[in-house]
């Protein structure tokens, strides 16, 4: 089974991303802020992480930087998920690393497709 | 100059000495003589008057000169013209009538008389009367020079051609002709050669007018024309600074000639009140005559022809005022006017200056004079004159010679004497002003002088240069210039208090502009937090809404699934509408940029067919996509197009029903890619065409309730078109279909 890391602080979004992709078949383990994704992507190797861009402690560009350059977890794909639907955000979370880029609110089939395409 | 003029002392005072000892000698030799006195006390009476007429016509010259020049050289021109009286009557008096009427030497020159002083002898008298008349004469000679060198002559240099003129030019030419000393007091009987060859000048149109003529000629070959008066083949003329003063100054000449001509039949006899009625019927006829050749051209006469052509007729009568009728007197007044006229006009066009007309007047209005003599003078008066040589059998053509005779030797002696003297003169020491002498005005140049006018317009043109307008003229209530600078400081006071009032609106302005930058930047600002803080709630209201609708239907539960299908359009209606609001506050901050990548046309195509194909095929529509490039590779902002062609698409397919919609690909112009969504739908008319581009505006603004649609889609579309170079256009047919069009350069400059 594919195991998900959602990085999400909004309660309500992850509980809903959360449930509609585990109806679809992923196991999901969450983070709450960017350095408990760095965490928990080391101790847990997800296969695919979906990280939201804006995020406490430490912010998703640069939870996603040291996800990278850590030699463990560097090979997990990091999917972006941003409010923001300019075309500066996404350019700004590809160049920081991230594998694919989606805009929130989520479309579940365009995100599968971009999750399947990791696994 | 200083040189010069040491040099000219020096020469002076050695003149005199030698002068002093030849007239001890003569003084001598002539009190041995007794000679019989026949005047009477009424012809000296008349002389005086005459040579006190004569000297009026020193007012007359300079009220004329100073009035018709500008007014910051009028203070010169005035001083000019007294000096030269004062110098060249000391100059007669001293030398000048000793060359003029001293016994000749070969009739060229006199050589006794200097130091006039006749006193102790039987005609004392007589000589001191003939004496203060030729002094006058002397000095009309000089002045008329001043007019036509006004304006850029240095002052000093205008005092030693005075005494030049004073003493070997004026005097020189009058001995040629005047000089008959059998007449006079103690002569010899020698005489002058031009009167010896028959010449005949009654009161001077050659000797005294054509001789300031000539000399003024003279100078101003020199000095040239005034700074400005010819440019670049153009004439300029300065307009006269108080013409009154100068209609003053001719009738105040005009009546001094009354003296000139009345004065040099020496005696008071009958022939004397015809001489003065042929003096003014010519100045009558000058001026007449000019009054109907500008009539005949329907135009008002210049005031200078006017004067001039006065003045040319008195020139031209003053030869022969006593040899001819009054109808005469009128045909040479009138003739006169005419030669002074088209002497002007010829002066222009050689680019020679005369600023009062001196030369037009006085040198051809003399020339013309002295030279028709012969043909309206009585026949007796011709067959009378003992001198004259036999040339032919006619005695007209034979004074005509003479006539001839006189003119040509007075002429090249006082002009190339002159020419050349001042040449040499004007190598040591230049006889003109400087540039910045001539722009500032002689007035202050030469003399230091100021006057209310000049004050204002150093002030106005401090102001000018400056800017600043705190500063004010001169005033006083008692003179012009004062009132002017009365009210010119109280128009500059309402100035300086607009102005004042003008600079804080500037700076109020430049506050509010500020303010109303920083209130949009705020607007702008606010907006993208609203739309990013609305989101998130919104994704939420979708997200479960979705995820609804799909257990829903997994459950069977159909009762919910139409509501819950308004609820998700709902959020994607909203979602929408926060996404062009803030695209749309992004453009008018200017913050939209491009984000330029390389593009594969035929990726972008699959993309943009996968997302709109159900959303086209909704209303039953059938989508083509007709791509007439091959392999196109684009340089562009791929987010950018996709949202521009999604929203035409979604358009097209909004307001079409079970018809056809084509998106259309062609390359135009080689640089740029066109892109037209065709539909069947519904169509525009022309007002609703023309606002199909406004913001929030739907074609109708009933559609959005039919059709749902935020009325942003489409400006913001053509707004991204344009900052991509683009252009975006709409042709529609209602009831039969619309077409939107976009053209977009292939390769965007980062610039742009």
């Amino acid at each position: 089974m594919t195991k998900i890391l959602l990085v999400e602080d909004n309660e309500m979004n992850k509980d809903m991303l959360s449930r509609r992709l585990m109806k679809k078949g992923y196991d999901i383990i969450f983070a709450m802020d960017g350095q408990e994704a760095i965490d928990m992507a080391k101790s847990e190797m997800p296969d695919v992480i979906l990280m939201d861009m804006g995020l406490p402690v430490k912010d998703g560009l640069q939870a996603t930087k040291e996800i990278k350059e850590d030699s463990t977890t560097g090979n997990i794909p990091i999917i972006a998920l941003t409010a923001h639907a300019m075309a500066e955000h996404r350019q700004e979370a590809l160049d920081g690393g991230c594998d694919e880029y989606e805009t929130k609110p989520v479309r579940l089939p365009s995100l599968i497709e971009k999750i399947e395409q990791f696994t | 100059m200083l040189n010069f003029v040491q040099t000219f002392k020096r020469l002076i005072i050695f003149s005199l000495a030698f002068i002093i000892l030849i007239t001890t000698l003569n003084t001598v030799r002539a009190a041995d003589e007794t000679i019989d006195n026949n005047a009477s006390n009424i012809d000296l009476l008349w002389m005086l008057i005459c040579a006190i007429l004569v000297f009026m016509m020193q007012a007359g010259f300079m009220c004329l000169e100073s009035g018709i020049i500008r007014n910051k050289n009028n203070i010169n021109v005035a001083l000019k013209n007294v000096s030269d009286f004062g110098i060249s009557i000391v100059c007669f008096w001293t030398i000048g009538y000793g060359f003029m009427f001293g016994i000749s030497k070969s009739g060229f020159m006199g050589s006794n008389d200097f130091f006039f002083d006749p006193s102790g002898t039987a005609t004392s008298g007589q000589a001191m009367t003939f004496f203060i008349f030729q002094s006058m004469f002397c000095a009309t000679a000089a002045s008329i020079i001043s007019g036509a060198v006004a304006e850029r002559l240095k002052f000093n240099s205008y005092l030693v051609i005075t005494a030049i003129v004073g003493t070997i030019l004026y005097p020189v030419v009058g001995h040629w002709a005047w000089a008959n000393s059998d007449d006079l007091f103690g002569g010899d009987g020698s005489t002058g050669w031009l009167y010896d060859a028959g010449f005949v000048d009654f009161a001077g149109s050659t000797i005294v007018h054509s001789t300031g003529g000539w000399i003024g000629l003279a100078i101003i070959l020199i000095i040239g024309p005034r700074t400005g008066r010819f440019v670049e083949g153009k004439t300029r003329k300065f307009a006269p600074s108080n013409l009154p003063l100068s209609v003053l100054g001719v009738l105040l000449l005009g009546f001094g000639w009354h003296g000139f001509n009345g004065g040099s039949n020496l005696v008071l006899d009958e022939a004397v009140p015809g001489i003065l009625l042929n003096t003014f019927l010519a100045a009558a006829a000058g001026i007449v005559v000019c009054l109907i050749f500008w009539g005949v051209q329907n135009t008002t006469a210049p005031a200078g022809d006017l004067l001039n052509g006065l003045l040319a007729g008195l020139v031209a009568v003053t030869a022969s005022a006593n040899w001819v009728t009054p109808l005469s007197a009128v045909i040479i007044g009138a003739g006169g006017g005419l030669v002074a006229l088209y002497a002007t006009r010829l002066l222009e066009r050689l680019e020679l200056d005369d600023p009062v007309g001196a030369i037009p007047v006085h040198l051809a209005g003399g020339i013309f004079g002295t030279l028709v003599l012969p043909f309206f003078a009585a026949e007796e008066y011709l067959i009378g004159n003992q001198n004259l040589t036999e040339y032919t059998g006619n005695v007209r053509v034979n004074q005509f010679i003479a006539q001839l005779i006189g003119i040509i030797s007075v002429g090249l002696y006082t002009f190339f004497v002159s020419y050349i003297l001042l040449n040499v003169i004007n190598n040591y020491s230049p006889l003109r002003v400087s540039q910045e002498a001539e722009d500032i005005g002689l007035n202050i140049a030469e003399h230091d002088s100021s006057s209310d006018q000049i004050d204002l317009l150093k002030i106005m043109q401090y102001q000018n240069d400056t800017g600043d307008l705190s500063v004010r003229g001169p005033e006083d209530l008692f003179t012009e210039a004062g009132q002017i600078g009365y009210h010119y400081n109280i128009l500059m006071g309402s100035l300086e208090e607009s102005d004042k009032i003008m600079r804080k609106q500037k700076d109020d302005l430049q506050v509010a502009m500020q303010n109303a930058q920083t209130a949009n930047q705020a607007k702008s600002d606010f907006l993208a937090k609203m739309s990013h803080e609305l989101r998130t709630p919104l994704n939420a209201i979708i997200g479960y809404s979705e995820m609804l609708m799909e257990e829903a239907e997994d459950d069977g539960l159909d009762t919910y699934s139409d509501d819950l299908t308004k609820i998700h359009s709902s959020g994607e209606h909203l979602l929408t509408l926060i996404n062009d609001i803030l695209d749309l506050s992004k453009i008018e901050a200017g913050k939209m940029d491009l984000y330029i990548e390389d593009i594969e046309l035929n990726t972008l195509l699959k993309q943009i067919e996968a997302t709109a194909k159900p959303l086209v095929e909704k209303n039953k529509n059938k989508f083509i996509i007709n791509n007439e490039t091959k392999n196109m590779k684009l340089k562009n902002d791929q987010t950018k197009i996709r949202q521009i062609l999604f929203n035409m698409l979604s358009n097209a397919a909004k307001f079409t029903n079970k018809g056809k919609i084509t998106l259309k690909i062609k390359s135009e112009n080689k640089n740029q890619i066109r892109f037209d969504v065709t539909d069947t739908g519904i169509g525009m008319n022309d007002e609703q065409i023309g606002n199909v581009f406004e913001e929030f505006t739907q074609a109708e603004s009933s559609t959005s309730k039919n059709y749902g649609g935020t009325g942003l889609g489409l400006p913001i579309s053509k707004k991204m078109t344009e900052i991509m170079g683009g252009r975006m256009e709409v042709e529609s047919k209602e009831g039969k279909g619309t077409t939107f069009s976009i053209t977009i350069p292939i390769v965007v400059q980062e610039e742009n």
